[in-house]
């Protein structure tokens, strides 16, 4: 627990340098086997470990102040560290090292955190299982069963959150389910919050217009730690929310009195593996049994459009953010001895994956003369229909659950056997909060063949609060399974 | 409106040569089968019964967000070239031609 490990660095039971000594040694040590990791900043955390500790020392400290003190954070790789390369997964971005701090990475660092290191990703975040790493990386492995996949993009923050031995939490991204799959395959606490909740300067965009900063983290006191810490307007960011930020740790304890679940029918039934639909619905019954109300919804605009929407909205954008990688302005760089159309188009052929050249193609074709209304403008009107489906809901239930992931992580070589669509259909569930841009968090709810399986809340936009209430509540449930 | 056009190998060479990306004739192939099939995939999205939708390009209303015109600190020219692999004191850019 987060909250154990500040109060122990605030009284000096143990010091941060040590701890973030023994944390970095793990995680080498773990990413020989695992690849969970794209860069370390060992030299900085120590030197940041080491200041922290003589503030300690010196009593030069309001222990009021710092409420991350002396906790490790990893980030992924697609937000911005100082002076840290910054790949985004992606080879076309090897040597990019940003001269600034993303706000979120310096919210956590003013708040006492200790940054140790980037987490490895599906390149540019394009991918449901984290096998869509950028050319040359390796890819991670599920840290419950190496021969399975951690799920994507997030893939090195969830294996890593669910490995360590150590206090520690992720800073993730999602786009279309980036932070929830990986928490699902892995079993750990995902947290996407309001699109503009957190301030996305420093990210790496994928799809400005879906793109949040949230987190994995072992259990959801320590999401709402991190969440006080990252959240609120920032100038920087001209979409980020101007809402007031509560103390999201109010939430924790409270229990689910009084709170009505929806529950998508249709994601228990038909497609979804038994086991996954058997351990999320004992998980809504113990919710039931705590003094939640349980009620059937249908969500059949989100269903049904939800995923081409949004695979046309994200590539669309996708496609556009991705040409300034050419060799030039960022990352790697070559020697020019063509015209310079000729050169870019060298460059991002050799650089980019297999899976960014496909995107960033049927992103360009979208939004090509002639193509634009029916795919690009008809998906954006979709998801205003699909915003609308759930407001109207959220008239009536404060929650929707589905489960987060149709099925447990699957083998790699079941992966490999899946055509590039096959591979997309496995975000139905994950698309519709991201593409409305509502919060959800996934918790981990049960098993099924030794694997773990998430369950996935989503509130209304701004309700945080109720979704840490809810997933603290299931971890005190005394029949968790 | 158009999404009943077939994908071919030229329309994917187009989309590739716009989108500054060279791909060998087996990637052509491929990529112009797996469009097709995800394109016919996110043909539904067609009955989507959006005549007079205003189209939400953010998921939450967003408002421009203007500050004082006042000057700020920024990067020096030193500072911005620090991470630079080729320092030539200058910000490179294509050569026009």
């Amino acid at each position: 627990m987060i909250s154990e490990h500040v109060a122990n660095i605030k009284t000096g039971k143990i010091t941060a340098e040590e701890y973030i000594m023994k944390i970095i040694d793990e995680a080498i040590n773990c990413d020989e086997e695992y690849h969970y990791f794209s860069a370390f900043s060992g030299t900085l955390a120590i030197a940041q470990a080491k200041q922290l500790d003589k503030k300690i020392l010196d009593n030069s400290f309001d222990t009021k102040k710092l409420p991350l003190a002396g906790v490790p954070i990893t980030v992924k790789a697609n937000i911005c560290i100082k002076d840290i390369e910054t790949t985004a997964g992606s080879a076309i971005l090897k040597g990019y090292k940003p001269l600034y701090n993303a706000t979120a990475v310096q919210r956590l660092i003013d708040a006492g955190g200790i940054i140790i290191g980037h987490t490895a990703q599906d390149e540019f975040g394009f991918g449901s299982f984290g096998a869509n790493v950028g050319n040359e990386y390796p890819i991670p492995k599920n840290p419950i069963d190496p021969s399975r996949v951690c799920g994507g993009s997030s893939a090195g923050a969830g294996g890593w959150t669910r490995k360590t031995i150590h206090e520690h939490a992720a800073l993730c991204e999602s786009t279309g389910g980036s932070i929830a799959a990986p928490a699902s395959f892995c079993g750990i606490v995902g947290f996407c919050p309001t699109y503009g909740r957190v301030s996305r300067y420093g990210l790496i965009d994928y799809a400005n217009s879906l793109d949040k900063i949230g987190s994995m983290t072992k259990i959801t006191a320590d999401t709402a730690l991190i969440l006080n810490s990252i959240a609120g307007a920032d100038i920087h960011d001209s979409t980020s929310a101007n809402n007031p930020v509560p103390d999201y740790t109010a939430a924790l304890g409270k229990g689910v009195q009084g709170i009505t679940i929806g529950v998508v029918k249709q994601a228990l039934g038909e497609g979804v593996q038994q086991e996954v639909a058997n351990s999320c619905q004992n998980a809504l019954e113990q919710l039931e049994h705590a003094g939640a109300r349980l009620q059937e919804i249908e969500l059949p605009t989100t269903l049904t459009y939800g995923l081409p929407a949004y695979y046309i909205l994200a590539m669309s954008e996708a496609s556009t953010n991705l040409a300034k990688y050419c060799g030039m302005r960022y990352g790697i760089q070559d020697i020019k001895n063509e015209h310079y159309n000729d050169y870019f188009t060298r460059i991002r052929t050799t650089h980019l994956g297999k899976e960014a050249k496909r995107r960033i193609l049927l992103g360009t074709f979208a939004r090509m003369a002639g193509h634009r209304d029916a795919y690009y403008l008809k998906a954006a009107q979709a998801r205003t229909l699909i915003i609308k489906e759930y407001q109207r809901l959220f008239a009536h239930v404060n929650m929707i659950a589905t489960p987060t992931m149709p099925f447990i992580a699957p083998k790699f070589k079941e992966i490999q056997e899946l055509t590039p669509l096959q591979n997309y259909l496995a975000d139905v569930f994950t698309v519709g909060p991201n593409i409305s841009g509502m919060p959800h968090i996934n918790m981990p709810v049960g098993k099924s063949q030794g694997m773990p399986v998430g369950l996935m809340l989503t509130a209304n936009h701004f309700q945080e609060s109720i979704l840490i209430q809810t997933g603290d509540t299931l971890e005190h449930t005394k029949n968790r399974t | 409106m158009n999404t009943n056009q077939c994908i071919t190998p030229e329309i994917v060479k187009t989309v590739a040569k716009n989108s500054r990306l060279k791909l060998t004739p087996e990637e052509v192939r491929q990529y112009t089968k797996e469009f097709e099939e995800i394109l016919k995939t996110f043909e539904i999205l067609q009955q989507a019964p959006t005549q007079g939708v205003e189209p939400s390009f953010q998921p939450i209303s967003v408002n421009n967000i203007i500050r004082d015109d006042i000057l700020l600190p920024c990067l020096t020219q030193e500072e911005s070239l620090r991470n630079s692999v080729q320092i030539q004191k200058f910000i490179k850019g294509p050569r026009l031609q």
